[in-house]
């Protein structure tokens, strides 16, 4: 199936209505977009690094609270700034005409108001998408070089599309490769917003793939991982999100050329998070060093347990919101009925709680987490 | 574009239309005798109450015309106040600007750009006391739109009343002080649900015993609306989060029949009249029942649903904006035969920009003309008994029952937001609307029919980008003039409060007169309660 562009949908400021922006990504997710929403309270600076993490084709800034023309100049500054002042923005909102001439002629490629039909939108999203400019491969070459993250997001981009990418220096130390699995809402996102802040406490360099499944119909998705790991102003941390096509070696199509992408961008740990919904996520497996499957207390733990095959990948355990009743009866249930001597660990991601015990236990013993006992 | 088959004089291709409501309900061509008992349809001012919480409604008392009001700076709002006061207003409602909503000062870095844009900017107890400077708290209603940090306004208000030597007593109005909406639809939350959920608790207690005229809560279904929902979702996740708030309180060991009368609601009054109707007077029926039966409540007024309405913002347009008076004209009497308490009619300028002076008379005008010439106030319930109208009410009822039921099944309001259940429904909602929009089944006119090039402008009101500099250079000047220890030491206060989960509202009002700033106040919550990341997003 042919990919549709990728988009980057952003929120910036305080404003918090969201029936706009939340209406356009489910349009253009059924037009084959895959779309990356920021969530809300977006600063111009951590869109600009959101748009280039994600090697974005267009970035759509939706705005309603009159912030506009204070905003968006913003948003163009800091993305000249981060050396790429040539992605196309679009603006959506309640935005008045000499306004929207105003900003038209500071670079955005279109303005788009509350009474746009979808179609529209569509439109204007594709033809500004169509324009958006890409380094040639010297550049590529070079950018990744000097560990420019735009570099790296467009060499990911090509690995995604591609496969394999030849032109790239040989990787001297591998990263540690770190999957994430757990069926949805266990807060698999939350928690590892908080063991990248732990590993960047420990110095290392980390780089991130969230994959979520696209539609096997318009080959859209929505992406929205993103929101839980916070933009943080930071070099050493790099996140991506992937649309996996939902097969069974979906993973293993684009994820292990991309990880290799991101071995020789330098990373010391490389973290990957799949959705585990089904038998497709074993293949994390074959890509992740590691395996953490992440479970939480409340109906069904034993279903969750007795999925086939998912819990026998799994090397390490963890019960998160273990604040919550039944926690410590999920735990005793781990033990008796699938971790053996591969450790259990606690955690509260909300909060932080037992993070770092998780990420002391990763590191210290990658290769063979699983024949630790201790929980 | 897909909306191509509307013709400009739309009458074939309209009336080749769906017959539905703008939520999606099916209409019957004809409609005939309700099959039901009786007795859940009852007399004005007796329970259920479908058809009104008095027996006289409008006979004995008119709605209050409440336009809510607020931009710029204190100063600058004051005198809108009093302008609208002198125009035959008989109550104030305050709007606030987004960095007040959000609990931050007015020189946070996220403030840029935002201040005073869409409502009045405060920071300090200074502020608060300029803004109602000159009109006397006990003699006038205000009501305020604030939600995360409502209970620090709500004891700047307090504090202003004191030092205008007003009788806590005396105070009437209503803070809208309803966060559960605002993690379903509006996101101007801040701290998690749970601990969210308790300090709004704690304003209903503090006003059970301090305030006994006060509304210290209005449970709103109006951004709901706005976000999306259909009106079924609306008038059920309102209810759902009533139950909420009501279920915490008696938690705290509150006796329902204390607190409940003055619980106040806030519906949204959309394009389909008859659906609108029939939603007021479910609502009416649903929280009577509610109120009996889940909560065994003694006192009558316990079951009564009082609810402020407001035209809804999203039916507007800021093409053709003159259109708009229309439709807010059609709207409100919607609201008025649906048996509101307060109403408030947006202006035509209200997709552009805060109203202007011209824009908010006509929208005042246009509940005054309601209520003195067309005569809809001269009897209860006009609509009462109407077979189609009784038929929606019941529909309505039965729909809302189910989603709440669907709600309890989750374990209730905060495990369903959690789950990401409203943002979902509503998100979902919103897609199939603006769908039906772009399939020409909604028509919008002026917009995706009846289109016209030759439009001329409306004047709109600008906020110079002065006030922010403005509004910082003053709270920098409070904050030096006042004393820091006395500030440290009554944040302290709020801390251990909240540390020791009493009640924070004392402290926060002993805080307020130290002129502590309302993003210190939160940030004094927030060791204690962290923040809220959130939730699902999709």
């Amino acid at each position: 199936m042919q990919r549709g562009p990728r988009v980057l949908l952003a929120k910036i400021g305080l404003d918090g209505h969201d029936r706009g922006v939340k209406v356009v990504a489910r349009a253009l997710r059924d037009a084959g977009f895959e779309v990356i929403y920021t969530g809300l309270w977006q600063t111009p600076d951590a869109v600009a690094r959101a748009a280039i993490e994600e090697d974005v084709d267009v970035v759509g800034v939706s705005l309603l609270s009159a912030a506009h023309m204070t905003l968006v100049p913003l948003l163009i500054d800091a993305m000249a700034r981060a050396g790429d002042g040539d992605r196309p923005i679009v603006v959506g909102g309640i935005i008045p005409r000499e306004d929207e001439s105003a900003l038209r002629e500071q670079g955005v490629a279109a303005v788009l108001g509350p009474e746009a039909p979808l179609d529209t939108v569509v439109e204007a999203m594709t033809a500004a998408a169509a324009g958006r400019a890409r380094l040639d491969q010297a550049a590529r070459d070079r950018e990744f070089g000097r560990h420019h993250p735009r570099g790296l997001a467009e060499t990911l981009t090509l690995a995604d599309r591609n496969g394999v990418v030849t032109s790239l220096p040989k990787v001297q130390t591998p990263a540690q490769r770190f999957g994430v699995t757990g069926a949805p809402g266990v807060g698999k996102s939350t928690l590892i917003g908080q063991v990248i802040d732990a590993l960047r406490r420990r110095d290392q360099r980390v780089g991130v793939l969230l994959v979520d499944p696209s539609s096997p119909v318009t080959g859209g998705a929505l992406l929205g991982d993103r929101v839980r790991m916070r933009e943080r102003d930071d070099r050493d941390v790099f996140i991506r999100s992937v649309a996996s096509a939902g097969s069974v070696d979906a993973l293993s199509g684009a994820v292990v050329p991309m990880l290799d992408v991101m071995d020789g961008f330098g990373f010391d740990v490389l973290l990957i998070e799949t959705v585990g919904a089904g038998q497709a996520d074993t293949a994390i497996r074959d890509v992740a060093g590691v395996v953490v499957l992440v479970l939480q207390p409340g109906a069904g733990d034993e279903l969750q347990l007795a999925k086939a095959g998912i819990t026998e990948v799994a090397d390490v355990f963890v019960v998160n919101k273990a604040d919550q009743p039944g926690a410590d009866r999920l735990v005793a249930a781990v033990r008796e009925m699938c971790a053996g001597d591969k450790p259990v660990v606690k955690t509260v991601a909300s909060r932080g709680d037992g993070v770092d015990a998780l990420v002391d236990r990763l590191l210290s013993d990658p290769e063979g987490v699983s024949e630790c006992s201790q929980g | 574009m897909s909306n191509a088959s509307v013709s400009v004089d739309g009458v074939t291709d309209i009336g080749e239309r769906e017959h539905v409501t703008v939520s999606g309900r099916p209409i019957e061509a004809v409609y005939g005798p309700v099959d039901r008992p009786a007795e859940t349809l009852g007399e004005p001012g007796a329970f259920p109450f479908t058809r009104g919480v008095h027996p006289e409604m409008y006979r004995a008392r008119l709605w209050t015309m409440r336009q809510f009001a607020g931009f710029g700076t204190a100063d600058q709002t004051n005198e809108r106040f009093k302008y609208l006061l002198g125009r035959g207003q008989t109550g104030l409602s305050t709007a606030f600007d987004l960095p007040t909503l959000m609990g931050r000062d007015s020189d946070d870095p996220l403030a840029a750009g935002e201040v005073g844009k869409c409502g009045v900017a405060v920071d300090t107890l200074a502020d608060m006391r300029r803004l109602f400077d000159g009109i006397d708290l006990g003699g006038v209603s205000v009501s305020m739109t604030i939600n995360a940090p409502a209970v620090i306004l709500l004891a700047m208000y307090v504090a202003v009343a004191d030092e205008q030597g007003v009788a806590r007593d005396r105070l009437r109005g209503t803070c809208q002080n309803d966060i559960l909406k605002e993690f379903h639809a509006q996101n101007e939350f801040v701290f998690p649900p749970a601990a969210s959920t308790k300090l709004v608790v704690d304003t209903i207690e503090f006003a059970a015993r301090d305030l006994p005229q006060y509304n210290p809560v209005s449970i709103s279904g109006y951004h709901i609306r706005e976000a999306g929902s259909t009106a079924a979702q609306e008038l059920a996740f309102t209810l759902a989060d009533g139950i909420a708030y009501t279920q915490a309180a008696i938690d705290r060991g509150l006796d329902v029949d204390a607190f409940a009368p003055r619980l106040s609601f806030f519906f949204n009054c959309h394009n389909d009249f008859f659906e609108e109707i029939a939603k007021y007077r479910a609502a009416r029926r649903l929280w009577a029942t509610i109120m009996r039966d889940r909560f065994g409540a003694k006192n009558e007024r316990s079951s009564w649903l009082r609810f402020h309405a407001q035209t809804a913002g999203c039916t507007l347009y800021g093409v053709q904006p003159h259109v708009n008076l229309m439709r807010v004209a059609y709207q409100a009497m919607a609201a008025a035969l649906g048996g509101c308490q307060s109403l408030h009619t947006n202006s035509m300028d209200e997709t552009l920009a805060l109203p202007s002076e011209e824009a908010v008379t006509l929208a005042l005008r246009t509940q005054q003309v309601l209520a003195y010439e067309t005569g809809v106030t001269n009897t209860v319930d006009p609509l009462g008994g109407s077979y189609f109208v009784e038929t929606l009410t019941d529909e309505l009822q039965r729909d809302a029952e189910a989603l709440i039921a669907e709600i309890d099944e989750l374990g209730g309001v905060l495990p369903a937001i959690d789950a990401g259940f409203f943002r979902r429904q509503i998100a979902d909602a919103a897609y199939r609307d603006a769908q039906a929009f772009d399939r020409g089944q909604r028509i919008a006119v002026g917009v995706n029919a009846f289109v016209q090039e030759d439009e001329h402008a409306l004047d709109l009101l600008k906020i110079e980008p002065a006030v922010e500099t403005e509004q910082c250079a003053s709270l920098a000047v409070v904050k030096r003039a006042r004393d820091d220890a006395a500030v440290r030491a009554a944040l302290d206060g709020v801390t251990q409060a909240a540390r020791q989960g009493d009640n924070v509202v004392e402290p926060i009002i002993t805080a307020v007169k130290t002129l502590a700033t309302v993003n210190e106040i939160m940030s004094a919550l927030e060791v204690v309660y962290g923040r809220y990341d959130g939730g699902p997003v999709w």
